[in-house]
């Protein structure tokens, strides 16, 4: 197949951003970049079509959101079962990699649902009524899930102060 | 909290993987999908009926005829091999496999001392209609065993060559041997492995719900399984310490990766009370704590695998190769480190030299050199998008 060069525009200005979002999805920064390359495989052989879409990242990121939740059981089970630690910074660590971990673990305490319209909303700066037509959610559920995980995740990080130390 | 806060903390966050360099993305035709798709559940069927074969067929046929099944190769190295000692040499040549071609071809790289990026060297077609589909080396740089599926049929069969390298690292033909084992039961790097004399060679498959480590000679044709409970695809990696002696990375049912040595020269039977248990899954080494189920490679004196801090995943985790005495199984010290936070950089190692001072690794989807504790990437190119295990001999 032909690599067309409009795709791979658009690949290299999505992709980091993709990894990001799914990364803060799942916590695994590997899974999030199979999930993303996959996600840019399956546009790739679809672009003909996409490339006529208004903003086909928001295609990507439906897939990539999609393929998250299929992945999440399994990765969950498998991260359970090995009876891992919860996410703590080596002692070499830095601040900005203290403040990261402590970031992705107050993150990864909402619930998923919460976490992707808080990190969509703040990081994508995407408005509410585009994050309610991407997950075709009603306007009023995307305001609630936003408030409510903003909340909770005031609260996860107000014990934290090396946040405050960027 | 103000909004404006979050966003920056978010953006510091995102910062590095946003930065990070974009793999290339390669997308194979419909084409070459289907017939990868038709090779792959071919192989998989021919691997469940031939590791069947392997466990219940050949002991009881090879104890009322000597070699029934692998027929004499005549391929046996001409003299005493210049590293036929313990484990793979230091070498300026290695083999790769080129996954983003179809069909496959192997290639042939040169790494010098002053030049740690590989400079490709010459490009091996695969005869008509086979898949390559594994490397493993012997032990004098100039050797190497390629496996490989065609279908006669709709029978898949696998068939082996010896691709010999002169000495400027120049390719001869392929040269068919005639292994009569069965289909190579899993495809994929650290699965089988020539011994350092060239003599013997070691499988790993599935049999049912057990796995067998098979190791066939070469030159007689005598074949000698050893069986365990457990899957076999489950972080399954093996070296050579020497001619007689096979280090295993296993991860037992239930278990936790362990590394235990199996004596090839000894009768076969269970692997768990035949091998002997080297590195216990509980191992400790300052701040590291077990193993990965990754790729290992011995010299004969050291064993090198990778042992993960904990967290093993997600930020903060970091992974180390770490040497190990082959003689106590004792970890001695750390060769290299992942140098980023967050995912551990080394996914595998796939070759040390006898010192440890140069390891190469795979690193997400590239490969990669250690010396001196310094890492080098060896080129901005990815391999396959969606395999990260590169077929790879040295």
């Amino acid at each position: 197949m032909r690599h067309d060069g409009e795709f791979a525009g658009f690949y290299a200005a999505n992709y980091g951003r993709t990894v990001a979002l799914v990364t803060m999805l799942l916590g695994d920064r590997h899974e999030a970049e199979d999930i993303a390359q996959e996600a840019f495989a399956r546009a790739l052989l679809r672009w003909s079509r996409l490339r006529r879409y208004d903003s086909p990242e928001a295609w990507i990121r439906k897939v990539a959101l999609r393929m998250v939740i299929d992945t999440r059981g399994r990765f969950k089970r498998a991260s359970m079962s090995a009876s891992f630690p919860t996410l703590t910074a080596p002692a070499t660590a830095g601040a900005d990699v203290a403040a990261d971990i402590t970031l992705t673990r107050a993150m990864l305490a909402l619930p998923l649902r919460q976490r992707e319209v808080v990190f969509l909303h703040y990081h994508l700066d995407l408005p509410v009524a585009q994050i309610a037509t991407e997950l075709h959610l009603p306007l009023s559920t995307v305001k609630a899930r936003l408030a409510s995980g903003r909340r909770r995740l005031e609260q996860e990080l107000s014990d934290h102060p090396e946040l405050e130390a960027r | 909290m103000k909004d404006q806060d979050l966003r920056d903390r978010f953006a510091a966050w995102a910062r590095p993987i946003e930065s990070a360099q974009v793999p290339a993305i390669e997308i194979i035709s419909r084409r070459a999908r289907r017939r990868r798709r038709r090779i792959a559940v071919a192989g998989a069927t021919a691997a469940a009926t031939g590791c069947l074969a392997l466990v219940v067929v050949l002991p009881i046929v090879s104890q009322r005829h000597s070699h029934p099944l692998a027929t004499t190769t005549g391929w046996l190295p001409a003299g005493p091999l210049p590293g036929a000692g313990a484990g793979p040499a230091t070498a300026p040549f290695f083999v790769m496999l080129d996954l983003q071609r179809d069909p496959t071809p192997a290639v042939v790289y040169r790494v010098s001392h002053g030049h740690p990026q590989p400079q490709r060297i010459a490009t091996v077609r695969p005869p008509r209609g086979v898949t390559l589909t594994d490397i493993t080396a012997a032990a004098d740089d100039r050797t190497f065993l390629l496996t490989g599926n065609r279908f006669r049929g709709h029978t898949m069969v696998t068939r082996y060559y010896e691709l010999k390298l002169n000495a400027a690292g120049r390719p001869g033909r392929l040269i068919p041997l005639r292994i009569s084992l069965p289909a190579r039961p899993e495809g994929g790097l650290g699965v089988a492995g020539l011994s350092p004399d060239g003599r013997s060679l070691a499988v790993v498959g599935q049999s049912g719900s057990g796995l067998t480590v098979g190791v066939v000679s070469l030159g007689t044709g005598a074949i000698r399984t050893w069986s365990a409970p457990g899957p076999a695809t489950h972080g399954l990696n093996l070296s050579w310490e020497d001619a007689r002696r096979l280090a295993l990375l296993w991860t037992p049912q239930h278990g936790m990766p362990e590394i235990r040595v199996l004596d090839t020269s000894l009768r076969g039977g269970s692997l768990m009370t035949r091998s002997r248990l080297l590195v216990p899954a509980t191992v400790r080494f300052g701040r590291f704590t077990g193993l990965l189920p990754a790729a290992i490679t011995s010299t004969g004196r050291e064993i090198f695998a990778l042992m993960p801090l904990h967290p093993p995943y997600g930020p903060g985790a970091l992974t180390a190769l770490v040497e190990f005495s082959a003689r106590t199984g004792r970890p001695d010290r750390v060769i290299a480190q992942s140098q980023e936070s967050g995912m551990g950089s080394f996914c595998g190692v796939l070759w040390a030299d006898r010192s440890g001072r140069q390891v190469v690794t795979s690193c997400g989807y590239r490969l990669g050199s250690s010396r001196g504790g310094h890492f080098t990437l060896w080129s901005g190119r990815s391999f396959w998008y969606s395999l990260k295990c590169v077929p790879f001999a040295w």
